[in-house]
């Protein structure tokens, strides 16, 4: 299945997705962690979302999840285990999302979609002149490794080489790129009418809204349960005089 | 080094310092863009170049790899402002792309991987001098203390936020982070050399009249933004106790309350002076 193809890339403006990916992100890292069926209701969504917007999820998503690992060991290895597993399903989640959102988001579509959701024009514009820069000075990169190996120049030295000529590269770059952009007259004049929130993405928003909502439903529900739990411990106790 | 959403519970420091990395990168991006966006070409270039450099990995020991952050290089071509807001860019990228870092807690990878960097690199730079010794100096100085402060921070946030252990997360964090900034720096630090031979421009393009009012004016900004915020978030760390901790707090205080109440009724009722029966 093509990017093209994507159910959610048809039926929605780049600016929406992103307003619901980052929704849904912020939304789920403010769970608390006592929220178990919260959790396990953003986990299902997020595993829905994800195959809505199929794509070449699989090695992003393990190496997401193996740096997340890495993050969390310290806690596992000396504090409470459940926490840090409550961590890591919390983190998990998060990155699915983010994960399933950033497949339906082209990499052309994201510094407009940044522009239509109030970002400060200067940082919109250096996303999208990075994004642009970004596949050739990785060819370029891409080539100068591989000049110096088949000249037989392997390991350290022949790494640290490569940064000066691709720094050179960059600056020449980047001086063609800002004359150009110039000759032009503005930068982005008019980036992100085409990504900005139309009325046909109002389904997106609200199904993320009532998600939101049910996920903190749950979470209220769930704390009031456990304030209830307590609350009878500590009257059942006794009260020492 | 980047910080995933929900590992860490934003409690009132973890906060602070989020929204402190947020404010500094708005006082860098007011200082690089001021002039209106045109120099986004310049800056996005260079970000694309520290995200193609951290592709060119280094064998370093048993299967680890160390790659270059590029915020020391970039901080030698751009300065610092453009240099953390070419970071910011780079940061947004991997968190909203690759999913590499997350976005709730973008402000705390800015301070760990761009602003930190960034100043220490150009505190060193106005330390050593622009010399082909005093720039080498930097490369390696700037990129270890770097490193050092980055890693401090996040061992911090992990600590107060994801209730790590304070020994182990400090000494993991900041030893293996400290030796990676090492080599990292001694890449930089000889492809300084490379470069002082090759364009000895590119190391002196930031003009001089916007580094020293970036570290003089722009220094008491800084700070000044910083201290705001994090004076601005303490209080909610005193006055708002969590959930459990008031629920505790009034099942603690009932008891005493009730055990108050019930001496007052007994020293009441014996020293309350008894009616007599009525008399028939």
């Amino acid at each position: 299945m093509t990017r093209a193809s994507s159910w959610l890339e048809r039926r929605s403006s780049p600016a929406a997705r992103l307003l619901s990916c980052l929704t849904l992100v912020t939304a789920t890292a403010l769970l608390p962690l006592e929220a178990h069926a919260s959790l396990a209701l953003a986990a299902l969504f997020a595993a829905v979302f994800c195959f809505v917007t199929r794509g070449g999820h699989a090695r992003r998503l393990l190496f997401a999840y193996g740096a997340v690992l890495v993050t969390v060991t310290p806690i596992a290895l000396a504090g409470p285990l459940d926490g840090a597993l409550l961590r890591v399903a919390r983190a998990a989640v998060c990155i699915t999302f983010a994960v399933a959102f950033a497949a339906s988001l082209p990499r052309s579509e994201l510094g407009s979609a940044l522009i239509a959701l109030g970002t400060p024009r200067g940082i919109a514009d250096t996303v999208s002149t990075l994004l642009r820069q970004l596949g050739e000075l990785a060819r370029v990169g891409d080539r100068l490794v591989l000049a110096r190996q088949l000249r037989r120049a392997t390991g350290v030295a022949s790494m640290v080489g490569v940064l000066p000529s691709l720094l050179l590269c960059s600056v020449r770059r980047a001086e063609r790129v800002e004359l150009a952009m110039n000759l032009r007259g503005s930068a982005s004049a008019g980036a992100g009418k085409g990504a900005r929130l139309r009325l046909h993405d109002a389904w997106l928003l609200g199904a993320v809204t009532l998600l939101v909502a049910s996920f903190y439903t749950l979470a209220g529900s769930a704390d009031s349960d456990t304030s209830d739990v307590l609350r009878a411990g500590l009257v059942s106790s006794p009260v020492r005089p | 080094m980047h910080l995933a959403d929900g590992i860490v519970t934003q409690t009132a420091p973890v906060l602070a310092l989020n929204v402190a990395g947020l404010a500094l990168t708005g006082v860098a991006y007011h200082r690089a863009f001021r002039r209106g966006s045109e120099q986004a070409a310049w800056t996005g270039t260079l970000g694309a170049f520290a995200l193609a450099a951290q592709a060119l990995n280094v064998p370093v020991w048993l299967g680890t790899s160390a790659h270059v952050i590029g915020a020391g290089l970039l901080t030698l071509a751009l300065g610092p402002a453009r240099a953390i807001a070419a970071l910011c860019a780079v940061l947004l990228v991997q968190a909203l792309l690759l999913s590499d870092g997350g976005v709730t807690v973008l402000g705390i990878n800015l301070l760990t991987i761009a602003i930190l960097p960034a100043l220490s690199m150009h505190a060193c730079r106005r330390a050593f001098g622009q010399t082909l010794r005093g720039l080498t100096a930097c490369a390696f100085a700037g990129t270890v203390i770097g490193s050092l402060l980055g890693s401090s921070t996040l061992a911090f946030v992990l600590v107060e936020g994801g209730q790590a252990p304070p020994g182990l997360t400090y000494g993991l964090l900041v030893g293996v982070q400290t030796a990676a900034g090492a080599v990292e720096g001694a890449l930089t630090a000889v492809a300084v050399r490379l470069l002082h031979g090759r364009a000895p421009g590119i190391l002196t393009l930031t003009p001089a009249p916007l580094a020293a009012q970036s570290g003089q004016r722009g220094g008491w900004k800084v700070f000044a933004v910083a201290a705001l915020a994090v004076g601005a978030l303490v209080p909610f760390a005193s006055s708002a106790p969590d959930a459990l901790e008031r629920l505790v707090g009034e099942e603690r205080a009932e008891p005493a309350a009730r055990s108050r109440a019930a001496l007052a009724e007994e020293s009441l009722g014996a020293t309350e002076p008894q009616t007599p029966p009525d008399r028939p």
